[in-house]
Protein backbone atom coordinates (compact mmCIF):
# COMPACT_ATOMS: atom_id res chain seq x y z
CA UNK A 1 0.00 0.00 0.00
CA UNK A 2 1.19 3.77 -0.87
CA UNK A 3 2.22 6.15 1.54
CA UNK A 4 -0.53 7.82 -0.49
CA UNK A 5 -3.27 5.16 0.43
CA UNK A 6 -2.41 4.99 3.91
CA UNK A 7 -2.48 9.04 4.49
CA UNK A 8 -6.13 8.48 2.90
CA UNK A 9 -7.03 5.82 4.87
CA UNK A 10 -5.78 7.46 8.54
CA UNK A 11 -8.06 10.77 7.30
CA UNK A 12 -11.00 8.35 6.04
CA UNK A 13 -11.40 6.53 9.63
CA UNK A 14 -10.72 10.14 11.50
CA UNK A 15 -13.53 11.56 9.29
CA UNK A 16 -15.92 8.82 10.01
CA UNK A 17 -14.94 8.82 13.69
CA UNK A 18 -15.28 13.06 14.06
CA UNK A 19 -12.11 13.29 14.27
CA UNK A 20 -10.73 15.94 11.76
CA UNK A 21 -10.95 19.22 12.54
CA UNK A 22 -13.22 21.43 10.91
CA UNK A 23 -10.99 22.65 8.01
CA UNK A 24 -9.48 19.39 7.71
CA UNK A 25 -13.17 17.98 7.15
CA UNK A 26 -14.19 20.33 4.83
CA UNK A 27 -11.31 20.00 2.54
CA UNK A 28 -11.91 16.37 2.60
CA UNK A 29 -15.74 16.66 1.86
CA UNK A 30 -15.06 18.84 -1.15
CA UNK A 31 -12.68 16.14 -2.07
CA UNK A 32 -15.62 13.35 -1.61
CA UNK A 33 -17.72 15.70 -3.87
CA UNK A 34 -15.60 16.03 -6.62
CA UNK A 35 -15.38 12.03 -6.68
CA UNK A 36 -16.87 9.80 -7.77
CA UNK A 37 -14.89 6.91 -6.17
CA UNK A 38 -15.04 8.61 -2.85
CA UNK A 39 -18.48 9.29 -2.90
CA UNK A 40 -19.04 5.40 -3.53
CA UNK A 41 -16.99 4.83 -0.57
CA UNK A 42 -18.48 6.73 1.85
CA UNK A 43 -21.71 5.85 0.76
CA UNK A 44 -21.03 2.07 1.06
CA UNK A 45 -19.20 2.54 4.00
CA UNK A 46 -22.33 3.84 5.71
CA UNK A 47 -24.46 1.39 3.70
CA UNK A 48 -22.34 -1.65 5.75
CA UNK A 49 -22.38 0.28 9.16
CA UNK A 50 -25.52 -0.30 10.19
CA UNK A 51 -25.70 -4.19 9.30
CA UNK A 52 -22.29 -4.88 9.90
CA UNK A 53 -22.94 -3.68 13.64
CA UNK A 54 -26.73 -5.73 13.77
CA UNK A 55 -24.16 -8.47 12.67
CA UNK A 56 -21.55 -7.94 14.74
CA UNK A 57 -23.95 -8.26 17.62
CA UNK A 58 -25.30 -11.68 16.22
CA UNK A 59 -22.21 -13.62 15.98
CA UNK A 60 -19.17 -11.73 17.53
CA UNK A 61 -17.22 -13.30 20.10
CA UNK A 62 -15.67 -10.07 20.95
CA UNK A 63 -14.93 -9.96 24.96
CA UNK A 64 -16.12 -6.31 25.37
CA UNK A 65 -19.52 -5.51 25.05
CA UNK A 66 -21.27 -3.91 21.65
CA UNK A 67 -21.27 -0.28 21.85
CA UNK A 68 -24.11 2.14 21.84
CA UNK A 69 -24.66 3.45 18.28
CA UNK A 70 -23.46 6.80 17.48
CA UNK A 71 -25.87 9.48 18.88
CA UNK A 72 -29.11 9.68 16.97
CA UNK A 73 -31.31 12.98 16.55
CA UNK A 74 -33.34 13.84 19.53
CA UNK A 75 -35.08 16.09 18.22
CA UNK A 76 -35.94 17.90 15.11
CA UNK A 77 -34.37 21.30 14.03
CA UNK A 78 -36.57 24.54 14.87
CA UNK A 79 -37.58 24.39 10.96
CA UNK A 80 -33.49 26.06 10.21
CA UNK A 81 -34.61 26.92 7.04
CA UNK A 82 -38.04 28.56 5.89
CA UNK A 83 -40.69 26.20 3.95
CA UNK A 84 -40.13 28.91 1.39
CA UNK A 85 -36.45 27.48 0.77
CA UNK A 86 -37.58 23.91 0.67
CA UNK A 87 -40.03 24.99 -1.94
CA UNK A 88 -37.98 26.60 -4.04
CA UNK A 89 -35.14 24.24 -3.89
CA UNK A 90 -37.39 20.99 -4.92
CA UNK A 91 -40.04 22.49 -6.67
CA UNK A 92 -38.58 25.21 -8.76
CA UNK A 93 -34.97 24.04 -9.23
CA UNK A 94 -34.55 22.76 -12.93
CA UNK A 95 -33.48 18.76 -13.67
CA UNK A 96 -30.42 20.12 -15.08
CA UNK A 97 -29.40 21.04 -11.43
CA UNK A 98 -29.25 25.08 -11.99
CA UNK A 99 -29.51 26.94 -8.97
CA UNK A 100 -33.22 28.46 -8.46
CA UNK A 101 -33.40 32.48 -8.24
CA UNK A 102 -36.23 32.62 -6.29
CA UNK A 103 -38.25 34.92 -8.78
CA UNK A 104 -40.91 32.61 -9.09
CA UNK A 105 -43.87 32.68 -6.66
CA UNK A 106 -44.89 29.55 -4.55
CA UNK A 107 -48.81 28.40 -5.33
CA UNK A 108 -51.85 28.01 -2.80
CA UNK A 109 -52.70 30.78 -0.09
CA UNK A 110 -49.34 31.82 1.11
CA UNK A 111 -47.92 28.80 0.42
CA UNK A 112 -49.04 26.30 2.86
CA UNK A 113 -52.10 24.83 1.97
CA UNK A 114 -53.86 24.71 5.05
CA UNK A 115 -50.68 22.28 6.73
CA UNK A 116 -50.86 21.40 9.99
CA UNK A 117 -49.17 20.77 11.80
CA UNK A 118 -46.17 22.56 11.05
CA UNK A 119 -43.14 24.58 13.30
CA UNK A 120 -42.98 24.36 16.90
CA UNK A 121 -46.42 22.73 18.22
CA UNK A 122 -47.34 21.65 21.92
CA UNK A 123 -48.14 18.15 21.80
CA UNK A 124 -47.28 15.47 19.55
CA UNK A 125 -50.09 15.32 17.04
CA UNK A 126 -53.07 13.32 16.56
CA UNK A 127 -53.85 14.00 12.87
CA UNK A 128 -52.20 15.75 10.13
CA UNK A 129 -54.83 17.91 7.78
CA UNK A 130 -54.23 19.69 4.91
CA UNK A 131 -56.52 21.61 1.93
CA UNK A 132 -58.27 19.65 -0.40
CA UNK A 133 -56.96 20.08 -3.72
CA UNK A 134 -58.51 19.89 -6.88
CA UNK A 135 -58.63 17.11 -8.99
CA UNK A 136 -57.06 14.70 -6.69
CA UNK A 137 -59.40 11.53 -5.53
CA UNK A 138 -56.89 10.42 -3.06
CA UNK A 139 -53.84 11.50 -1.02
CA UNK A 140 -50.48 9.68 -0.50
CA UNK A 141 -49.07 11.21 3.15
CA UNK A 142 -46.02 10.31 3.63
CA UNK A 143 -44.35 10.98 7.61
CA UNK A 144 -40.34 10.76 7.32
CA UNK A 145 -38.20 10.95 10.69
CA UNK A 146 -35.31 13.72 10.20
CA UNK A 147 -32.87 11.26 9.26
CA UNK A 148 -35.14 10.24 6.00
CA UNK A 149 -35.94 7.22 7.69
CA UNK A 150 -39.83 6.58 6.75
CA UNK A 151 -42.15 6.21 9.88
CA UNK A 152 -45.77 5.95 8.33
CA UNK A 153 -47.37 6.55 5.58
CA UNK A 154 -50.36 6.10 3.82
CA UNK A 155 -53.09 6.72 1.36
CA UNK A 156 -56.35 8.10 1.82
CA UNK A 157 -59.93 9.63 0.27
CA UNK A 158 -59.90 12.65 3.10
CA UNK A 159 -57.41 15.56 3.20
CA UNK A 160 -56.58 14.28 6.50
CA UNK A 161 -55.09 11.33 8.09
CA UNK A 162 -55.23 10.19 11.80
CA UNK A 163 -51.96 9.49 13.88
CA UNK A 164 -52.14 5.53 14.33
CA UNK A 165 -53.42 4.13 18.16
CA UNK A 166 -50.40 3.68 20.15
CA UNK A 167 -47.91 5.81 18.14
CA UNK A 168 -46.69 9.11 19.21
CA UNK A 169 -44.05 11.71 16.82
CA UNK A 170 -43.03 14.53 18.39
CA UNK A 171 -40.91 15.59 15.37
CA UNK A 172 -40.80 15.19 11.61
CA UNK A 173 -41.00 16.25 8.42
CA UNK A 174 -44.21 15.45 6.21
CA UNK A 175 -45.61 15.67 2.55
CA UNK A 176 -49.15 14.83 0.50
CA UNK A 177 -49.30 13.57 -2.78
CA UNK A 178 -52.44 14.15 -4.18
CA UNK A 179 -53.19 11.40 -6.40
CA UNK A 180 -55.90 11.51 -9.77
CA UNK A 181 -58.54 9.57 -10.15
CA UNK A 182 -57.07 8.42 -12.96
CA UNK A 183 -53.74 7.59 -10.71
CA UNK A 184 -51.40 9.62 -11.57
CA UNK A 185 -49.84 11.60 -9.33
CA UNK A 186 -50.52 15.59 -8.84
CA UNK A 187 -47.73 18.26 -7.96
CA UNK A 188 -47.01 17.61 -4.08
CA UNK A 189 -47.67 19.75 -1.26
CA UNK A 190 -44.96 21.41 -0.06
CA UNK A 191 -42.85 19.41 2.45
CA UNK A 192 -43.46 20.25 6.64
CA UNK A 193 -41.83 19.58 9.43
CA UNK A 194 -42.88 20.18 12.93
CA UNK A 195 -41.46 19.58 16.57
CA UNK A 196 -42.89 19.65 20.07
CA UNK A 197 -41.98 22.40 21.68
CA UNK A 198 -39.23 20.96 24.89
CA UNK B 1 -34.74 33.47 -2.47
CA UNK B 2 -31.19 33.37 -3.48
CA UNK B 3 -28.56 31.24 -1.81
CA UNK B 4 -25.22 31.86 -0.77
CA UNK B 5 -22.85 31.16 -3.62
CA UNK B 6 -21.08 29.11 -1.89
CA UNK B 7 -23.65 26.55 -0.62
CA UNK B 8 -25.15 26.48 -4.11
CA UNK B 9 -22.34 25.01 -5.74
CA UNK B 10 -21.41 22.15 -3.27
CA UNK B 11 -25.11 21.61 -3.30
CA UNK B 12 -25.14 21.00 -7.42
CA UNK B 13 -22.32 19.06 -6.49
CA UNK B 14 -24.21 16.68 -4.01
CA UNK B 15 -27.33 16.20 -6.84
CA UNK B 16 -24.66 15.17 -9.51
CA UNK B 17 -22.93 12.15 -6.77
CA UNK B 18 -26.56 11.73 -5.66
CA UNK B 19 -27.66 11.16 -8.94
CA UNK B 20 -24.79 9.28 -9.93
CA UNK B 21 -25.20 6.65 -6.63
CA UNK B 22 -28.40 6.39 -7.18
CA UNK B 23 -28.97 5.73 -10.87
CA UNK B 24 -26.84 2.43 -10.02
CA UNK B 25 -29.09 1.13 -7.09
CA UNK B 26 -32.69 1.81 -8.49
CA UNK B 27 -34.69 2.73 -11.62
CA UNK B 28 -33.54 5.31 -14.08
CA UNK B 29 -37.13 6.50 -13.93
CA UNK B 30 -37.39 7.28 -9.79
CA UNK B 31 -33.93 7.97 -9.60
CA UNK B 32 -34.90 11.44 -10.14
CA UNK B 33 -37.32 12.23 -7.24
CA UNK B 34 -35.30 10.05 -5.06
CA UNK B 35 -32.91 12.21 -4.91
CA UNK B 36 -34.91 15.59 -4.97
CA UNK B 37 -36.46 13.52 -1.65
CA UNK B 38 -32.91 13.62 0.24
CA UNK B 39 -31.86 16.45 -1.01
CA UNK B 40 -35.12 18.47 0.61
CA UNK B 41 -33.92 16.83 3.68
CA UNK B 42 -30.51 17.96 3.45
CA UNK B 43 -31.81 21.77 2.38
CA UNK B 44 -34.18 21.49 5.27
CA UNK B 45 -31.91 20.57 8.15
CA UNK B 46 -29.61 23.55 6.95
CA UNK B 47 -26.40 21.43 6.53
CA UNK B 48 -23.03 23.08 5.68
CA UNK B 49 -19.80 21.34 4.94
CA UNK B 50 -17.88 21.08 7.60
CA UNK B 51 -20.01 21.07 10.19
CA UNK B 52 -21.63 18.25 12.48
CA UNK B 53 -24.92 17.18 11.88
CA UNK B 54 -26.14 14.89 14.88
CA UNK B 55 -23.29 13.59 15.79
CA UNK B 56 -22.19 12.87 12.02
CA UNK B 57 -19.89 14.54 9.58
CA UNK B 58 -22.21 16.96 7.68
CA UNK B 59 -21.44 15.00 4.11
CA UNK B 60 -21.74 11.82 5.97
CA UNK B 61 -25.20 12.85 7.42
CA UNK B 62 -26.40 13.86 4.09
CA UNK B 63 -25.02 10.33 2.37
CA UNK B 64 -27.01 8.32 5.37
CA UNK B 65 -30.05 10.53 4.28
CA UNK B 66 -29.52 9.24 0.41
CA UNK B 67 -29.23 5.62 1.82
CA UNK B 68 -32.32 5.64 3.76
CA UNK B 69 -34.69 7.23 0.87
CA UNK B 70 -33.20 4.53 -1.22
CA UNK B 71 -34.19 1.62 1.46
CA UNK B 72 -37.39 3.94 1.74
CA UNK B 73 -37.85 3.36 -2.05
CA UNK B 74 -37.32 -0.60 -1.86
CA UNK B 75 -39.31 -0.98 1.53
CA UNK B 76 -42.90 0.40 -0.51
CA UNK B 77 -42.30 -1.46 -3.40
CA UNK B 78 -42.34 -4.34 -0.74
CA UNK B 79 -44.99 -2.85 0.95
CA UNK B 80 -47.48 -2.29 -1.67
CA UNK B 81 -47.97 -5.14 -4.32
CA UNK B 82 -45.68 -7.87 -2.57
CA UNK B 83 -42.21 -8.95 -4.45
CA UNK B 84 -43.24 -8.23 -8.18
CA UNK B 85 -43.17 -5.10 -8.10
CA UNK B 86 -39.60 -5.39 -6.68
CA UNK B 87 -38.53 -7.71 -8.95
CA UNK B 88 -39.62 -5.81 -11.31
CA UNK B 89 -37.41 -2.39 -9.93
CA UNK B 90 -34.66 -4.61 -9.91
CA UNK B 91 -35.00 -5.72 -13.43
CA UNK B 92 -34.85 -1.62 -14.13
CA UNK B 93 -32.01 -1.60 -12.14
CA UNK B 94 -29.86 -3.64 -13.92
CA UNK B 95 -30.75 -7.28 -12.64
CA UNK B 96 -28.68 -7.54 -9.62
CA UNK B 97 -29.61 -7.03 -5.92
CA UNK B 98 -28.73 -3.69 -4.11
CA UNK B 99 -28.37 -4.35 -0.46
CA UNK B 100 -31.05 -1.90 -0.27
CA UNK B 101 -33.36 -3.70 -1.62
CA UNK B 102 -32.53 -6.39 0.82
CA UNK B 103 -34.39 -7.22 4.51
CA UNK B 104 -32.40 -6.08 7.11
CA UNK B 105 -31.87 -9.76 8.69
CA UNK B 106 -30.97 -10.73 5.07
CA UNK B 107 -27.86 -8.12 4.64
CA UNK B 108 -26.81 -9.53 8.23
CA UNK B 109 -26.60 -12.73 7.05
CA UNK B 110 -24.81 -11.58 4.03
CA UNK B 111 -22.02 -10.05 5.57
CA UNK B 112 -21.66 -12.72 8.16
CA UNK B 113 -21.03 -14.78 5.14
CA UNK B 114 -19.08 -12.73 3.62
CA UNK B 115 -17.03 -11.75 6.41
CA UNK B 116 -16.26 -15.39 7.45
CA UNK B 117 -15.14 -15.51 3.89
CA UNK B 118 -12.40 -13.07 4.14
CA UNK B 119 -11.20 -14.77 7.51
CA UNK B 120 -10.54 -17.62 5.40
CA UNK B 121 -7.73 -15.29 3.71
CA UNK B 122 -6.96 -13.10 6.65
CA UNK B 123 -8.77 -14.03 9.85
CA UNK B 124 -7.83 -10.23 11.15
CA UNK B 125 -10.24 -8.83 8.64
CA UNK B 126 -13.18 -10.22 10.39
CA UNK B 127 -11.99 -9.45 14.00
CA UNK B 128 -11.26 -5.70 12.80
CA UNK B 129 -14.44 -5.31 10.72
CA UNK B 130 -16.75 -6.57 13.36
CA UNK B 131 -14.79 -4.34 15.98
CA UNK B 132 -15.94 -1.37 13.96
CA UNK B 133 -19.07 -2.43 13.48
CA UNK B 134 -19.26 -2.53 17.63
CA UNK B 135 -18.23 1.07 17.38
CA UNK B 136 -14.67 1.20 18.23
CA UNK B 137 -12.13 3.71 16.82
CA UNK B 138 -8.99 2.81 15.05
CA UNK B 139 -7.17 3.93 17.68
CA UNK B 140 -8.60 2.20 20.18
CA UNK B 141 -8.14 -0.90 18.70
CA UNK B 142 -4.71 -0.32 17.56
CA UNK B 143 -3.97 -0.33 21.27
CA UNK B 144 -6.03 -3.48 22.02
CA UNK B 145 -4.04 -5.26 19.16
CA UNK B 146 -0.96 -3.61 19.86
CA UNK B 147 0.01 -2.07 16.78
CA UNK B 148 0.63 0.90 15.75
CA UNK B 149 -1.77 3.32 14.56
CA UNK B 150 -0.54 3.37 11.03
CA UNK B 151 -0.35 -0.03 10.79
CA UNK B 152 -3.62 -0.45 11.97
CA UNK B 153 -5.31 2.06 9.50
CA UNK B 154 -3.53 0.21 6.52
CA UNK B 155 -5.06 -3.08 7.45
CA UNK B 156 -8.38 -1.81 8.07
CA UNK B 157 -8.38 0.42 4.87
CA UNK B 158 -6.82 -3.22 2.84
CA UNK B 159 -9.88 -4.71 4.64
CA UNK B 160 -13.00 -2.37 3.95
CA UNK B 161 -11.28 -2.66 -0.13
CA UNK B 162 -11.15 -6.37 0.09
CA UNK B 163 -15.00 -6.85 1.65
CA UNK B 164 -16.53 -4.32 -0.90
CA UNK B 165 -14.60 -6.39 -3.90
CA UNK B 166 -16.25 -9.49 -2.32
CA UNK B 167 -19.45 -8.11 -2.35
CA UNK B 168 -19.30 -6.48 -5.75
CA UNK B 169 -18.24 -10.32 -6.57
CA UNK B 170 -21.65 -11.27 -5.11
CA UNK B 171 -23.68 -8.33 -7.03
CA UNK B 172 -24.87 -6.34 -4.07
CA UNK B 173 -22.50 -3.47 -4.57
CA UNK B 174 -22.52 -1.73 -7.82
Amino acid sequence: MSSREQGRGERWADYLAGRLSVAERSELEQEILESDDLSADLYDDLLLAEPLAATDQSVSAGSRPARSPAPRMRRLWAVVLPIAAVLAFVVLWPRDGSIPDGSEQFRGENGQHGMTPRGPVDAAPREFQWSAVAGAEWYRFELTGADGRRVFETTVTTNRVEVPSGQEISSGIWKVIPISATRHELPSLPVQAFEVSP
Amino acid sequence: MEYPRETGEWLVQLRARFLALSLRRVPESVAEDLVQDALSIVLEKGVQLGEDVDGRPALAWCFQVLRNTIGNFYQKQRTRSGHSDIDDALDLAGGDTPLEAMETSEVSQLLHETIAGLDTDDDRCGRYLRRLGEGYSPAEMAVEEGLDAAILYRRIYRCRAKLRTLLRQKGVLP
